[in-house]
């Protein structure tokens, strides 16, 4: 009787994890960029990311609505917006694509990883394979990583009279706190 | 036996449920799960380029911190009914207004201003507060902007214009019979990208008024709209429609509804804006109330605004 007992119980157990939702959400997460020259330091940051993980087949997506990026110097922010990215009609850039390596999600630690996939800004995909971290802890992931972006792949052009003062390539940090996705909230 | 039969059971059970969700994991669609999580309430900005269209006020202020130096110019008629011609370069050496004004962002949300025109000698203080923010997700589907400011003339009263002989307190009346007040809503909307309009609810009082048959208090509807044709230009136009009695057009008493018309060229920190216009005065109290040329006597005018932006 003790046996069955024991064994209903891990059958229950045994189901629910089975059932447990591949799926998990980052909100809020950060998305800064930098552009270094000469001339000048340009920083932007948004804390309005929004990522998708399935660890099933780990595939994963960002977006981040452009509009978000705060800028130190509102003037600059507002060129940003209408000028270089075109917010209006270019209201999000995202990333859509696969981590590389084989992971075991059950198990805590940090993990040198990879991701392959198509980014988007301005309307314009562009492929990329890029590092990143990711950390595993209590069933928690954070995933963070730094690539660079050069601007003339996705058709921002700049005015000559600020060539000096823009990057060609742009760096671009992320970082994300995942937890599981719960569909009613 | 019980034992074996449990554990075939637990065993099957669970691969039956692994197979599952297997098949479950398969059919999530990440990308629409993402986008039904991305925000997509977010402010609409740049409305208008700059704080003004050409003579009305757009919804736009200051942005926080900054300095927004403007200085404007209305040169004399073109045509020769309203005083143009060769000898005076067809209006350019004659001014009929200066503005010289320091308006600044205390938050993104407020700015005050002072100016100072040559016409009537005019000081003014403004005040701008930007009550709501239209939303990309059409929530809210327009911007409001309210718009309050307080002229004072210092010209000399030689005529003895705002004196009366049974002033009570005759040094304190003289003064504020100089003073006029404004105030609009500013009701505005970016189509898109490229086509943004408003309209401008607004009311002009002035303390004194020399003809006899004005009303001290003026009412007026403008509207204006701006038309981005490349990413840094823009076409702009405003007109404002006079309430008042004495400024009907049809009632031909040398009044007219102030139209305006041009290019916005943006540069870095700097706005220009070059147009044509009837109006003589920069400020609402002598654009609104003032106007006394018209477009089809010539009575347009060469103008232009430039604005300035210092992050302080």
């Amino acid at each position: 009787m003790k046996t069955l007992l024991m064994l209903t119980f891990l059958i229950i157990g045994e189901a629910f994890g089975c059932y447990a939702q591949p799926i998990y959400l980052a909100q809020g997460a950060k998305a800064s960029f930098y552009s270094y020259t000469p001339v000048e330091d340009i920083a932007a940051s948004s804390q309005s990311m929004t990522s998708v993980l399935n660890i099933s087949n780990n595939e994963i997506a960002f977006n981040v609505p452009i509009r978000t990026f705060q800028f130190k110097k509102a003037l600059m922010q507002e060129h940003f917006n209408e000028k270089y990215i075109e917010s209006d009609k270019y209201p999000n850039a995202s990333f859509k694509g696969k981590i590389n390596e084989i992971i075991d999600w059950t198990k805590d630690g940090i993990y040198e990883i990879t991701a392959t996939g198509v980014f988007n800004i301005h309307g314009v995909d562009k492929q990329h394979t890029e590092k990143g971290k990711l950390i595993i802890k209590d069933g928690k992931f954070n995933i963070t990583s730094a690539f660079n972006v050069t601007v003339k792949d996705h058709n921002i052009t700049i005015p000559k009279i600020m060539m000096s003062n823009i990057a060609e390539v742009v760096e671009v940090k992320i970082n994300a706190d995942y937890i599981p996705y719960k569909k009613d909230k | 036996m019980k034992k074996i039969y449990s554990l075939i059971m637990l065993l099957l059970l669970c691969t039956s449920t692994y197979a599952q969700n297997e098949k479950d994991s398969s059919s999530y669609d990440i990308t629409s799960l993402l986008n039904d999580e991305v925000p997509s309430k977010q402010k609409v900005t740049a409305t208008f380029k700059t704080t003004r269209i050409i003579n009305m006020q757009s919804n736009e202020t200051v942005h926080k911190r900054t300095l927004d130096f403007r200085v404007a110019h209305r040169f004399g008629a073109v045509g020769d009914k309203s005083g143009g011609n060769a000898h005076n370069f067809y209006g350019f050496d004659n001014s009929t207004d200066i503005r010289i004004a320091f308006e600044y962002g205390i938050s993104d949300a407020l700015t005050i201003g002072f100016s100072r025109s040559k016409r009537e000698e005019n000081l003014e203080g403004l005040l701008k507060y930007r009550l709501l923010q239209q939303t990309t997700d059409n929530k809210i589907p327009f911007s409001i902007t309210l718009f309050g400011s307080l002229a004072y003339t210092p010209k000399n009263d030689a005529a003895g214009l705002f004196k009366k002989a049974d002033d009570s307190n005759p040094a304190l009346k003289q003064q504020l019979r100089r003073i006029t007040y404004v105030a609009q809503a500013i009701i505005a909307r970016k189509f898109s990208s490229k086509l943004s309009m408003e309209l401008v609810p607004a009311m002009v009082h002035r303390n004194f008024v020399e003809n006899p048959l004005d009303d001290n208090t003026v009412f007026a509807l403008g509207v204006a709209g701006r038309f981005k044709f490349t990413r840094s230009m823009a076409f702009v136009a405003d007109y404002v429609y006079n309430f008042s009695d004495l400024r009907k057009i049809d009632n031909n008493n040398g009044f007219y509804n102030p139209l305006g018309a041009g290019i916005e060229i943006e540069t870095g920190g700097h706005v220009f804006s070059i147009m044509w216009t009837n109006a003589a005065g920069i400020i609402e109290r002598e654009f609104i109330t003032n106007t006394t040329d018209s477009w089809t006597k010539g009575g347009f005018r060469f103008s232009f605004n430039i604005s300035r932006n210092f992050r302080l």
